[in-house]
């Protein structure tokens, strides 16, 4: 008889370094770091630029990533600032690539991870796959699991997500080992962040965070564009086409980059084909880019005001994001907020040390310990259309919250929970994260039974929700449709169980999440099969079981077209069913607690 | 019969304390129990409380069990790391807020609340709390504003003072009784800001 024996892990060599990278993706650029021998070092590409564009360009079947892609000078196809679309709807296929075939924002991103991933490769000689990935503190749920699955699907393994603020904070902080509390003041090129964090005794810990997703450096350009082409040719940057204003602004924003130890230069000019001598000089820019600083300033204030802190209780300003780096931000924030500032680490390099920084610790041990708050409210949508908070908002990650909800009607047997994120009352006003249907209630008089909906958020701030029956104690109640950031936990707790796994190539991880894809679905449909059959005519039926047989089928190969493709046609075929299902099954939660946990 | 004191390592089997985190033997982190807020900080049953000893303690007991310091560990001490440290965070943000620390310690000290005192009904207390409301709609200068949320401040700490005090007396009645007037006034407190 084979005994398997099961060996313990490996101890480490103690002078063996587990390298981790650093990644600052960004709106404008993306960074990557690593730590090496007590030193930070950022990585480069081939052109010596450690700061990479995160643009992609498509073109008839070629593509360019990166600084190759800003050399090119056809601006129409490039995909920009694609970090922003993970706000809105990150799965939504609204770009199209060099195959003509629609993309969305986590494949365009893809593109820039495996563009980094082949920087790290070359500037590093080896292949590193562990990193830690920063995304702005106010990142709901959907951002952060697709902005995760757009860097393992470029091979990378990400260890931990850390809001940027923190990360720079963390370099910082390290450095100096301070105490006290630091604001971190983030303007890069697309995103506008800010954060109050606590530090102690090598403990980081995020009191609050805010700031606004539209705005940055970019917007100071376009500003600052409109009133040069205005002054000089009496034009609004909305009268010129496309291509001919996307370079006039990357024209200006040399200009705004000269103005930074400059007060006044002379330079030209062509719109429309007229080249003009103009003069460019420091209150140009500082006026028509004052509104927007003034709005950077009272968000600052009112972040203040909701974690209860007074000015002169802030330890220092650390400043982030290249646009920092213009004299008026730097002026202003020093006229409103007496303090120190903290500018020694290049604004635009320091999210990615912090993060490089992190990895390292995380992997190799440390004293240092960040703790993290969630950014945005987390509930559920109960009746009438509202949300109800289980976690609010700046609660300390991880988390587990339980609430206890009813039945709104008599006899309801099943229940609709919505998974709503943010902070308004109404659920419309607030983004949905999924939904799914407990069902097989005992029917009871409203009011009676006792669902006991279970919330765990853990460190990378991705999210489990769950709901109880507790009369019936059955949890095996089906669940229709999961958030997608499940798929994603899923897909990375098997990509770290294996090695090989982690060390296998992008087409594996796309034949793996195919693959969880279907089964999940599969089982789906499994356990709503009696439903189901009640349900659906003959000819439905017959249509949907060829089609599972197909795709269990297909589960043996490794064909990740095929079985996407069977997945959507299934998905297609199942919908009347679901829609069906959902309007037999009362659907309303009651928006009264009845005992909290 | 095995003492309810211990329980077994699920790793190396070692009998430990029930309330040890980690394994005396393999070192192991251990599965969460229950346990209330003020014994999880080892905190002594009173109602006034050193909060900076509650931080050091809070801040300890992370950096020991933080998920961060499972990175390279099983599935199942990672869950069990996320388990402790959520209720490590849950505990120490009910401890540190007034009103759920007095709850807290009544639901220990075994104060059940009676169904018909569950509406407030302390006359006393309402028309006080009513009085300072309407001074504050009326009030309309900085001033007499500034007045108010002095004279609230004031009374919030007072109040705090007489919970602590019920508590000692151990009359579990009067404490609950104050600590809902300390939420009023706590959310009157909350709106003038």
């Amino acid at each position: 008889m084979n005994l398997i024996t099961i060996n313990e892990p490996k101890k480490k060599k103690v002078d063996e370094i587990v390298p981790c990278i650093g990644i600052d993706f960004g709106t404008t650029n993306s960074v990557c770091s690593i730590k090496k021998k007590e030193k930070i070092i950022c990585i480069e590409d081939d052109l010596k630029y450690k700061l990479i564009p995160s643009i992609v360009l498509y073109e008839k079947n070629k593509k360019y990533v990166g600084n190759k892609a800003l050399n090119k000078k056809s601006f129409l196809s490039s995909v920009f600032s694609v970090k922003r679309f993970f706000t809105k709807n990150p799965d939504e296929k609204i770009f199209i690539n060099e195959n003509d075939q629609r993309v969305s924002a986590i494949e365009v991103s893809k593109e820039i991870f495996m563009h980094l991933k082949e920087n790290c490769d070359k500037f590093l000689k080896q292949k590193i796959y562990d990193c830690v990935l920063t995304v702005p503190a106010y990142y709901d749920e959907k951002a952060r699991s697709g902005i995760m699955k757009s860097a393992f699907m470029a091979g990378f393994n990400v260890k931990r997500l850390i809001n940027e603020p923190t990360a720079a904070a963390f370099a910082y902080g390290l450095q100096k080992k301070k105490r006290g509390n630091f604001f971190v003041f983030d303007l890069g090129g697309g995103t506008f962040d800010v954060s109050i964090l606590k530090l102690s005794d090598g403990i980081f810990k995020v009191i609050g965070s805010g700031g606004d997703p539209n705005l940055g450096g970019d917007d100071f350009d376009e500003l600052f564009a409109n009133s040069i082409i205005k002054k000089y040719f009496q034009m609004s940057i909305q009268d010129l086409s496309n291509n001919e204003k996307v370079a006039i602004i990357k024209k200006c924003r040399s200009f705004k980059e000269d103005l930074i130890d400059k007060d006044e230069f002379n330079s030209q000019l062509t719109v429309k084909k007229i080249m003009k001598d103009i003069s460019i000089k420091i209150s140009m820019l500082n006026e028509s880019i004052d509104d927007l600083v003034n709005k950077t300033i009272d968000i600052s204030s009112d972040l203040l005001n909701e974690c209860e802190l007074d000015v002169n209780e802030i330890d220092g300003f650390i400043l982030v994001g290249g646009s920092t780096r213009l004299r008026c931000v730097n002026e202003k924030i020093k006229e409103k907020f007496h303090t120190q500032i903290f500018n020694d680490v290049d604004p635009d390099l320091v999210v990615s040390h912090g993060a490089a920084l992190h990895g390292y610790e995380l992997l190799n041990g440390s004293q240092n310990l960040l703790l993290d708050v969630t950014p945005l409210s987390l509930g559920i949508e109960t009746m009438g259309g509202l949300m109800e908070r289980i976690i609010a908002r700046n609660t300390s990650i991880p988390v587990i919250k339980e609430q206890t909800f009813t039945t709104h009607e008599n006899g309801q047997t099943s229940i609709k929970i919505t998974i709503l994120q943010g902070e308004r009352d109404t659920s419309e006003n607030n983004r949905c994260l999924g939904e799914f249907i407990l069902s097989g209630l005992e029917p009871k008089p409203a009011g009676i039974p006792r669902i006991k909906v279970n919330f765990s958020l853990d460190v990378d701030g991705i999210l489990f929700v769950s709901a109880v029956d507790e009369s019936s104690g059955k949890q095996s109640n089906l669940v229709i449709k999961t958030s997608d950031s499940l798929d994603v936990a899923e897909m990375r707790a098997i990509v770290e169980s294996s090695i090989a796994n982690a060390k296998s190539d992008v087409n594996q991880r796309m034949i793996i999440e195919s693959k969880i894809k279907a089964t999940k679905f599969l089982n789906e449909i499994a356990s709503v099969r009696n439903e189901l059959n009640l349900l659906c005519s003959k000819k439905e039926i017959v249509k949907i079981n060829r089609m599972i047989n197909m795709l269990k089928k297909e589960l043996n190969s490794n064909d990740v077209d095929k079985i996407n493709h069977l997945i959507d046609q299934l998905n297609e075929s199942t919908k009347q069913f679901a829609e069906k299902r959902i309007d037999k099954s009362f659907s309303s939660l009651v928006g009264e607690e009845i005992g909290g946990v | 019969m095995k003492n309810q004191k211990q329980k077994n390592c699920w790793h190396c089997n070692e009998t430990n304390d029930y309330k040890i985190f980690f394994c005396k033997n393999c070192k192991k982190i251990q599965e969460p129990i229950d346990v209330n807020e003020y014994d999880l900080f080892d905190l002594e049953k009173k109602y006034i409380i050193n909060l900076i000893l509650l931080e050091k303690k809070y801040l300890d007991l992370q950096s020991l069990l933080h998920p961060d310091k499972f990175i390279n560990t099983t599935e199942q001490e990672k869950n069990f790391s996320m388990i402790h440290s959520s209720k490590i965070n849950g505990a120490y943000n009910s401890l540190i807020d007034n009103i759920s620390r007095a709850n807290i310690l009544l639901k220990i000290l075994g104060y059940k609340e009676n169904s018909d005192e569950k509406s407030f009904d302390d006359h006393s207390v309402l028309e006080e709390i009513m009085d300072l409301q309407n001074q504050c709609l009326l009030a309309e200068e900085f001033e007499k504003k500034s007045k108010i949320i002095a004279e609230i401040k004031s009374k919030i700490s007072e109040t705090l003072n007489d919970i602590d005090h019920s508590f000692k007396s151990k009359s579990l009645s009067a404490a609950n009784r104050l600590n809902i007037k300390l939420s009023y006034l706590e959310k009157m407190n909350k709106s003038l800001k």
